[in-house]
C-alpha cells in the first residue's frame, strides 16, 4: 500500500511503501511540482531503490530549474537506506 | 537447518508479500527490526532486478525463493530461469555520475553488498541462475 498526496503550499506527503510497484504513482504526482517542494515521509515505512531514483531524477529536475526538494520526516529505516546509499549527501533532509 | 520454501509470479505486485515472507522468518531467527529491514530490502532488490532484467516484466514465470538457516547463518537463495547476466560486469556506481544523470534502477546491486554480508550470483547446468544473500546472526548483540 502507497499513497502520494499534494498538500497546501505545493507540499507532497508520501505514505505506505514505495518499492518497483508505486514508482509510477508517486511520478506521476512528482511530474507536477515546478516550484520549491517539501515532501513529508513521516508516514513512509519504506523505500526501495526504484523509489530513490524517482526522487534523485526529480530533485535534480527541480534543481536544475532552480528550486528546492527538501525531504523531512524520515523515519530510522528510510533514513538508514539514504545513508547506507550516500542519497543523504545529496538531498537536503531535515 | 532448517529450510522455508516460497514461489512467486514474476509480478512485481508480488514483492510485499516476498518482504513479509523473509521478515517474517528473519524475526524468528533472532535478528533485530534493524537487520529485518536490511534483508527484507535485500530481498526487494534481488526479486526487482529478476522481474525487471531477467524476465523483462513477463509475470508468467516463477521465482522461487528459499532460505536456509544453520547455527548463525542465515541465507536467501532466490532461484529464476530468466536472461542470465553477469553481476560483475556492474560497477559499485559512481555517484557523483548517478547525480548528474540519474536514472531509474542501477542502485539494486549495490545497495545488495551494502545490506547482506554477502552476496554470490549461480549459474545452474539447466539454465537456471541463483543469488545467495546471506546474512550472520551477531550472536550476543
Amino acid at each position: 500500500m502507497f499513497d502520494v498526496k499534494i498538500l497546501e503550499n505545493n507540499n507532497i506527503e508520501f505514505s505506505g511503501r514505495l518499492d518497483a510497484t508505486q514508482t509510477e504513482q508517486a511520478e506521476k504526482i512528482l511530474e507536477q511540482v515546478n516550484t520549491s517542494c517539501t515532501l513529508d515521509m513521516k508516514s513512509l515505512e519504506y523505500i526501495s531503490s526504484a523509489g530513490l531514483g524517482i526522487l534523485l531524477m526529480h530533485q535534480k529536475r527541480l534543481k536544475d530549474a532552480g528550486h528546492a526538494f527538501r525531504l523531512i520526516n524520515l523515519n530510522k529505516h528510510v533514513r538508514d537506506v539514504f545513508m547506507l546509499t550516500g542519497f543523504d549527501q545529496i538531498f537536503e533532509i531535515m | 537447518m532448517n529450510t522455508l520454501n516460497l514461489r512467486i509470479e514474476s509480478k512485481t505486485e508480488r514483492l510485499s508479500y516476498v518482504r513479509e515472507f523473509v521478515s517474517d522468518a528473519a524475526k524468528k531467527f533472532g535478528f533485530d527490526d534493524e537487520s529485518i529491514g536490511k534483508i527484507a530490502l535485500a530481498v526487494d532488490e534481488a526479486c526487482t532486478n529478476i522481474i525487471k532484467h531477467a524476465y523483462g516484466f513477463s509475470p508468467q514465470h516463477n521465482i522461487d525463493i528459499k532460505i536456509v538457516t544453520n547455527k548463525e547463518i542465515f541465507e536467501i537463495i532466490i532461484r529464476h530461469q530468466g536472461k542470465l547476466f553477469d553481476p560483475k560486469l556492474v560497477k559499485t556506481p559512481d555517484l557523483k555520475d548517478y547525480i548528474d544523470h540519474p536514472r531509474r534502477g542501477g542502485l539494486g546491486i549495490h545497495l545488495m553488498r551494502l545490506l547482506m554480508d554477502q552476496v554470490e550470483y549461480k549459474i545452474l547446468p539447466n539454465n537456471k541462475c541463483e543469488v545467495h544473500l546471506l546474512k550472520k546472526l551477531q550472536v550476543g548483540k
